[in-house]
């Protein structure tokens, strides 16, 4: 399959871009690994103050002439430069001029003695769990590192009535149980949890920019700077380390342009 | 409500939950164990990366985070390295 660009990712930015692509008469292709559109933004609007600002990104329509592959993960790159992706049940090959990678940022778990405890969750886990899986959460939660998006979903959760156990980076942390998590162990005092959620902070996924071999890949900056087509990836959102939600969504739309105007360059 | 088996016992699921999700929902969080230290483990990042979450579908190993839960199927621990 043959286009002119190919996004990986279908959160924030990926869509911002691909807003921004299809309304020039561009071959496009998207990709995403879940079975819906919408990446992280998913879960973690629960943290957002005003979440349904961006919702209209989420809920706009896709063009028809815009080839979208869901439950699709990007796996590797062929020799020609093409890009592999599968369904587990299928391989297909994607060629494009050129690859916008906006895979977002993966959690940092925080790993303290006994994070391998069954009931021991990272904060996106919890996010999954509660927001997509509708799962219901048990009364007494332990809550472990420094991400400060930990304190917006506890102070959330200690609003709604959960027993939350804080700590603090000064404490010293373990978790104790038998078959699961029972005591979270403050500076050696036992608290009683029935789950721990942990979390450090968040780093870009950067694997297609390497399987590219362009780690340091053209990415949004706010001085931009030239760049020629040969670089072929492209990175925009939060895999750029961008911060915010807008910020993503105004980096998704600058490198599309930039794309544009590349593209056009080259006469494609 | 629908219904998978899980070692044995009947575990209810709503559509959309994964393997993972569900036994959560049951309040069973150790349903994966450990190669070397056979001690038991749990979904941590519900995301596909830890690896923590292994068990078995019809005797193929899955990550129950990944595979969504469906109607009648049987699931039994699995294993994991350490990590
Ligand atoms: S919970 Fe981490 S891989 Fe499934």
């Amino acid at each position: 399959m043959k286009y002119d660009v190919c996004i990986v990712g279908a959160g924030l930015s990926g869509l911002a871009a691909l807003h921004t692509l299809s309304n020039e008469s561009l071959r496009v292709a998207i990709v995403d690994d879940r079975s819906e559109i919408g990446g992280n933004f998913l879960k973690r609007k629960w943290l957002l103050d005003e979440p349904e600002r961006f919702n209209w990104l989420v809920e706009k329509e896709i063009s028809d002439s815009v080839d979208v592959y869901l439950n699709h993960e990007a796996i590797g790159v062929y020799a020609d430069e093409s890009l592999g992706i599968t369904d587990q049940l299928s391989l297909k090959q994607i060629q494009a001029e050129v690859y916008l990678q906006c895979t977002g940022l993966r959690e940092l778990p925080y790993l303290f003695d006994g994070w391998q405890l069954p009931g021991v969750i990272t904060l996106d886990a919890f996010l999954q769990l509660r927001l997509i899986e509708q799962v219901n959460f048990p009364h007494h939660i332990g809550i472990v590192g420094q991400n400060p998006l930990l304190e917006i979903a506890a102070d959330k959760l200690a609003s709604e009535g959960f027993n939350l156990i804080r700590t603090t980076t000064e404490q010293s942390v373990q978790t104790v149980g038998n078959k699961q998590v029972e005591y979270l162990m403050l500076d050696g005092e036992p608290y009683p949890v029935d789950i721990v959620i942990t979390s450090k902070g968040y780093i870009p996924v950067n694997e297609l920019a390497h399987l590219y071999k362009k780690p340091d890949a053209f990415d949004y900056r706010p001085q931009n700077h030239p760049m020629t087509l040969s670089e072929r990836i492209y990175r925009a959102g939060q895999s750029a380390a961008v911060t915010t939600p807008e910020l993503s969504i105004q980096s998704g739309q600058r490198v599309a342009k930039e794309i544009i105007s590349n593209l056009q360059k080259e006469g494609v | 409500m629908a219904t998978f088996k899980f070692e044995e016992k009947d575990i209810p699921y709503q559509v959309g939950q994964s393997i993972a999700g569900a036994l959560f929902d049951s309040g069973i969080y150790g349903i994966s164990h450990s190669k070397q230290s056979k001690k038991l483990r749990g979904a941590f990042c519900m995301n596909g990366d830890c690896c923590g979450c292994y068990v078995k579908v019809s005797d193929v190993q899955v990550l129950a985070c990944r595979t969504p839960a469906t109607k009648s199927i049987t699931v039994k621990r699995g294993g994991t390295g350490e990590i």
